[in-house]
């Protein structure tokens, strides 16, 4: 059963130097319950496609096509005012940056109680509050009611992008989307964060689109794995798949340059994807 | 708020401009108890007497009295109340209007920023003293009418100040973040941009309450400003220009009121910027 469907998705940017088609004519689909990651370089088009899913490309940009199908709704047909309901509700977006994901002036307590004073009106102060304190013990912050009153600058990066998995999580999204979450994190912080968010997805059955650039990442959440270059898909197929049996020349040219502990020998020159190679000539591989 | 005050005293500086500012602010609420007199009862017999100090002095007009014997230190006690005022109002003003100038040229950008910062380059243009005293030819000399000249002649630095501050936040991440939650623009532009814009524009007005106290003395000194009887120190300047020579006291008070008076703005709005601006930078 798939939550989300892209149909032939066309996101172009217009300037004085010409057209750049950041995202080329996509199609996939996310499942329930499931994670999808996209994967590839800077300037792949991997975050543009999240933000055409959320409807926040603003001009330059144009989305020129496609449909993107959630719960059998196209989005792109949706009004403004609609598309507001549906962000945040149905479908909520983590960042990069949780230095600047948050807002400085709030208390973190504050910008999660937003996301309910948004989405679920019904809801009182005192029930607000303790919702809030649940959605941060979720997330593994102790001392949740204190912690409620701290400013973002006060926390540390790991725990930052846990309040914002916590804002991202508090009206239960069906869909979350993860734009390179732990890419400013040490590897440890990454570790748990990750293991936070595959913790949720069972608990909540949250779908989520991951992009990251990082394979060993993927390796760890992924369900399916969507291989973009340059605007297009150059390879789907599941993680198993993926890792295993590579067939794009881009996805095994991805899979060489990784060194791998034990087999890279010392000294040895680590392999890049070599640019000169037109990967877009080879077929694409969907299965 | 204890780091901040901390952080605050940290510049000499401006802790002297906030007790310059303390000083104006307690003179004016309670210049009724300070003040030996009334600021606009004329004593005739008792004109032009040097301050206490000098030959010809009295006690009980410590700063001595002006051409209507009233009494000097009175006067610019009572002074303090009206620049404190102007200084309110023309920020108000300025802010008022500046602020969702700014706000929505800097947030919907296009031709909407176009259009509002065409009418801020308009109105940068013609020379501030020129327009407000244009302004106040329009509506009549009087102090109102100068703290709306100068409230309005103010508008385009506010605009200015905003837009480029909430430029600087709109593109952050924590904007899209709230975006993406379903926030409206109004929300965003109000509750999310603006506390972290607001900074400079928390400085500007300081520097601009100074602004305002000098150029509404200015006006004053025109004749264009507060009209006699009111003790506003610009307009005690022109009543004193004749007496330059035989009463210097009635020029030199007044001027240094205002020198003080726009001096701890200006130290405190200096302070004001070291301590907020490396605050909400790092953290």
């Amino acid at each position: 059963m798939n939550l989300l469907e892209v149909k032939n998705l066309k996101t172009y940017f217009y300037s004085d130097a010409g057209v750049n088609k950041a995202v080329d004519d996509i199609s996939f689909e996310i499942p329930k319950g499931k994670t999808v990651c996209i994967v590839g370089e800077s300037g792949s088009g991997k975050s543009i496609t999240s933000l055409s899913i959320m409807g926040l490309i603003d001009a330059p940009g144009k989305i020129e096509g496609g449909e993107i199908v959630f719960e059998g709704t196209d989005l792109l047909k949706l009004s403004e005012r609609e598309m507001r309901k549906v962000r945040g509700r149905d479908i909520s977006m983590i960042f990069q940056e949780p230095m600047t994901s948050l807002n400085p002036s709030y208390t973190v307590g504050y910008q999660i109680d937003e996301a309910l004073k948004l989405h679920q009106k019904q809801l009182n102060k005192k029930q607000r509050f303790e919702k809030v304190v649940e959605s941060l013990e979720l997330v593994g912050i102790l001392d949740a009611k204190e912690k409620y009153r701290e400013y973002p600058f006060k926390l540390s990066g790991g725990q930052r992008q846990r309040v914002m998995v916590a804002i991202a999580m508090a009206c239960e999204p069906k869909l979350l989307i993860a734009d390179e979450p732990t890419t400013a994190l040490d590897v440890t912080i990454q570790a748990q964060v990750l293991e936070l968010m595959n913790q949720l997805q069972k608990k909540k059955g949250t779908s989520i689109l991951f992009i990251t650039h990082d394979l060993g990442v993927v390796s760890k959440v992924a369900d399916e794995v969507i291989v973009m270059y340059k605007g297009h898909i150059v390879e789907k197929a599941s993680a198993r798949e993926l890792f295993t049996d590579p067939r794009h020349p881009y996805t095994q040219a991805l899979l060489h340059s990784i060194p791998t502990p034990g087999v890279t020998k010392r000294k040895e020159k680590l392999a890049t994807v070599d640019d000169s190679v037109d990967y877009l000539s080879f077929p694409k591989e969907i299965r | 708020m204890r780091d901040f005050i901390k952080q605050y005293q940290k510049n000499k500086a401006a802790v002297v401009g906030f007790i310059i500012v303390l000083i104006l602010v307690i003179m004016a609420i309670f210049a009724p108890f300070i003040a030996s007199h009334l600021p606009a009862a004329q004593n005739l017999p008792d004109r032009l007497i040097p301050p206490m100090w000098e030959e010809g002095g009295v006690s009980s007009h410590i700063l001595g009295t002006d051409d209507f014997g009233r009494d000097l230190f009175s006067r610019i006690i009572y002074g303090a109340r009206i620049s404190l005022m102007v200084g309110a109002v023309s920020v108000g003003l300025s802010l008022s209007f500046g602020l969702v100038m700014g706000l929505m040229a800097a947030y919907f950008g296009g031709k909407v920023d176009l259009f509002i910062m065409r009418i801020v380059d308009i109105m940068l243009a013609i020379p501030a003293i020129l327009l407000a005293i244009v302004v106040v030819s329009i509506l009549g000399p009087s102090l109102v009418n100068a703290m709306i000249a100068i409230g309005v002649v103010g508008i385009p630095t506010y605009a200015r100040v905003v837009r480029a501050s909430v430029l600087a936040e709109r593109e952050k991440e924590y904007v899209i973040a709230s975006r993406i939650n379903g926030s409206s623009n109004m929300r965003l532009m109000f509750k999310v941009i603006l506390p972290n814009a607001a900074t400079p524009i928390i400085v500007q007005s300081t520097m601009g309450f100074a602004s305002a106290v000098l150029e509404a003395a200015g006006l004053s000194f025109l004749g264009l400003g507060a009209q006699p009887p009111m003790p506003e120190w610009g307009a005690m300047l022109t009543d004193s220009l004749q007496f330059i020579m035989t009463a210097p006291w009635m020029i030199f008070y007044p001027g240094l009121a205002i020198f003080f008076t726009v001096l701890g703005f200006n130290l405190m709005g200096d302070g004001l910027m070291d301590v907020l601006d490396p605050k909400l930078k790092d953290k």
